[in-house]
């Protein structure tokens, strides 16, 4: 019996206009992500890693295929939808944070709880857990601004899993931290997908970082070159 | 929903300067805005004060035509009279009228041993017009006409001039009675001399009691008008309304039928005012679209990051939306703050027309005071407040539907 995949891309074509040029970020990419996957994407750059991110949240809209998540085909939805399917379903960390500036490290965190709704006891139970989880205690008030690179992301990490979303994406997570910050930040993404079963799927340049991925998607020319499940000893 | 109040609130002090700048800006506008219609209204209601206290009234009783057509047996029967003083003896308790006052209305020619000139005659009661009227107060030579006394007159100072009158002196008028083609003519002593500022007073008119008139026309009693002044003018309205359905053989007017030239100057200026008002206005609001586009611009990559959190569409429009009303609401406060202050002061103390080189100025046949006094209701005061939030959360469309479209995601790469 087949599980239903948390993300599934068929037949995927994502093509950029630079002049008269076209450039064809995913070219017929077919990709199938199944739930508790920790998934590495890479390539060089200019493979579509980044495409191949946005367009399975329906930040991108594809010029042809299906992209389906958690079982809904996202191609189809409206822009309204789809941020409603993200705000449900999906967590995003990105290479610069990205951080809303004028709320504090908790309100950050909390945000995506606010939006959907939840009661404020339930609200403050999972912040305060995640906070613990991802080692930002006593930061809680902090702005962005008031933080450094690497709490920022451990900021953007607790923002992400919340929720507790089908599927975290992230944009090379680590390519802005210091080696030891990265290390840290990528053991604390791989223990949350062992706790949890978080769905991860992040882009990289870095080595260090596809040799902890269960899984290594290499991307070439918006094509998928290969596909392969590490072997953890 | 809250927190995206909150976030917009935030958003609004993370540029302080720019954010002070622009309330600071519309705030003034503002302010500014309500000391010109301060000044524009208290000016109109002090012209009207001032054409109403120069013989005419804030609301008049007269017979059907008599305002457009005129003529001397269009009267007032003693019946309709009876009937209509019945009625305002009655409002009185519901409107803040001050005083009633009949008239009579003709013309003459008046002579003296050295020369004569045409003029127009008014049939006073002077214990009345005392109370409705200024000319009392603008007697600059003798008095006015005394309670009981008869064949006595007050002329303007042009009249007195041409004539070459001393108080004391005799006055013939000749003029045709009511009714008949014989002309009568009438002694009358002068008793003052009125100077008004105005040519058309000055130059031709002639005061006489109500029983001399009544005489010298042969009226028998009918008056031509009944004239009422009110302690607030924006009664008007109401008592000319309540008038008709109550006295309707006789015409109930309002002073801006009975006053056509200076209702439809007050009309005009006002209109100028708010030509003004809406430049004014139109200045500020480039200023205020200026803000919230910079701002929605310069956060675009914000938006986007919203977008991709799940933040729909119309909640980014609200949050734009939701900056203007705070800026809005910031700029009503110090406008109010900074105008009201302002426009007490000009009420209490006034502005005097001398500062700006303005002396002896009429304008619609009235002397307009020296002395320029701020007048606000608190409706002008919330129309001009509803401008402000119109025109900014108007203005503010446009930033906040570009936030809703926003989602550009190569902005969150970098």
């Amino acid at each position: 019996m087949s599980v239903q995949p948390v993300l599934e891309l068929k037949e995927v074509y994502r093509i950029y206009r630079q002049g008269d040029q076209e450039v064809h970020a995913l070219d017929g990419l077919s990709l199938r992500l199944e739930a508790g996957d920790f998934a590495a994407v890479a390539g060089p750059s200019g493979s579509g890693k980044t495409t191949l991110l946005n367009v399975a949240a329906g930040l991108d809209r594809p010029d042809r295929g299906s992209v389906v998540l958690d079982g809904r085909e996202v191609t189809r939805l409206s822009r309204s939808e789809r941020a409603r399917l993200r705000l449900e379903k999906v967590g995003f960390i990105f290479q610069s944070f990205n951080l809303v500036p004028v709320l504090s490290a908790r309100e950050n965190a909390e945000f995506v709880l606010l939006l959907r709704g939840m009661d404020a006891a339930e609200r403050r139970r999972r912040v305060d857990e995640v906070l613990r989880e991802v080692g930002l205690e006593g930061l809680e008030h902090r702005r962005p601004s008031e933080l450094s690179g690497g709490q920022q992301q451990r900021v953007a990490v607790a923002r992400a899993i919340v929720g507790r979303p089908a599927l975290v994406l992230a944009d090379e997570p680590t390519a802005n931290l210091d080696t030891d910050t990265a290390l840290a930040l990528l053991g604390l993404m791989e223990q949350l997908n062992q706790a949890h079963g978080t769905t991860f799927l992040f882009s990289t340049h870095d080595p260090r970082v596809m040799e902890r991925a269960g899984r290594l998607i290499r991307l070439v020319d918006g094509r998928l070159e290969s596909d392969r499940r590490a072997v953890h000893s | 929903m809250w927190i995206v109040l909150r976030i917009a609130w935030r958003n609004l002090w993370r540029n302080t300067r720019r954010t002070l700048l622009t309330t600071s800006t519309v705030g003034l506008g503002l302010a500014l805005l309500l000391l010109a219609l301060g000044l524009g209204d208290g000016g109109h209601m002090q012209m009207i004060d001032g054409a109403v206290r120069m013989g005419s009234g804030h609301a008049v009783v007269q017979a059907p035509g008599y305002q457009e057509q005129g003529g001397l047996e269009r009267t007032l029967k003693a019946d309709q009279t009876r009937a209509a003083r019945r009625w305002l003896e009655d409002a009185s308790r519901r409107f803040s009228i001050r005083a009633t006052a009949p008239r009579i209305f003709g013309s003459a020619l008046a002579s003296s041993a050295d020369g004569s000139t045409g003029v127009r005659i008014v049939g006073v009661d002077p214990a009345s017009e005392r109370q409705a009227s200024d000319f009392a107060g603008k007697v600059v030579k003798g008095e006015f006409l005394e309670p009981g006394a008869r064949d006595i007159a007050v002329v303007g100072s042009g009249v007195a001039r041409k004539l070459e009158l001393e108080l004391g002196g005799r006055l013939v008028l000749m003029g045709q009675a009511a009714g008949s083609d014989e002309i009568e003519s009438r002694l009358v002593r002068l008793a003052g001399v009125l100077h008004t500022g105005l040519d058309e007073h000055d130059q031709t008119l002639v005061l006489v009691p109500l029983e001399t008139a009544d005489a010298f026309y042969r009226l028998d009693g009918e008056i031509h008008q009944l004239a009422v002044i009110l302690e607030d003018q924006a009664d008007s309205g109401r008592l000319v309304a309540e008038g008709r359905r109550r006295v309707p053989a006789p015409a109930v007017l309002g002073w801006q039928e009975a006053l056509p030239e200076l209702y439809d100057y007050v009309v005009m200026d006002d209109a100028g005012n708010y030509v003004f008002n809406l430049f004014l206005f139109l200045l500020i609001a480039f200023m205020v679209l200026n803000t919230l586009l910079m701002s929605v611009l310069e956060r675009a990559r914000e938006f986007t990051l919203l977008d991709a959190l799940g933040l729909p569409p119309a909640s980014r429009f609200l949050m734009v939306m939701a900056e203007a009303t705070y800026i809005a609401a910031l700029s009503c406060l110090l406008g109010l703050a900074v105008g009201y202050p302002l426009h007490l002061y000009l009420a209490a103390r006034g502005l005097p027309l001398e500062w700006f080189g303005m002396s002896d100025v009429s304008a619609a046949g009235v002397v307009i005071d020296p002395v320029l006094y701020s007048y606000l209701s608190w409706g002008r005061i919330g129309q001009s407040m509803l401008l402000v939030f119109g025109l900014t959360l108007l203005l503010a469309l446009l930033p906040a539907r570009r936030a809703a479209r926003s989602g550009n995601v190569q902005l969150l790469g970098t």
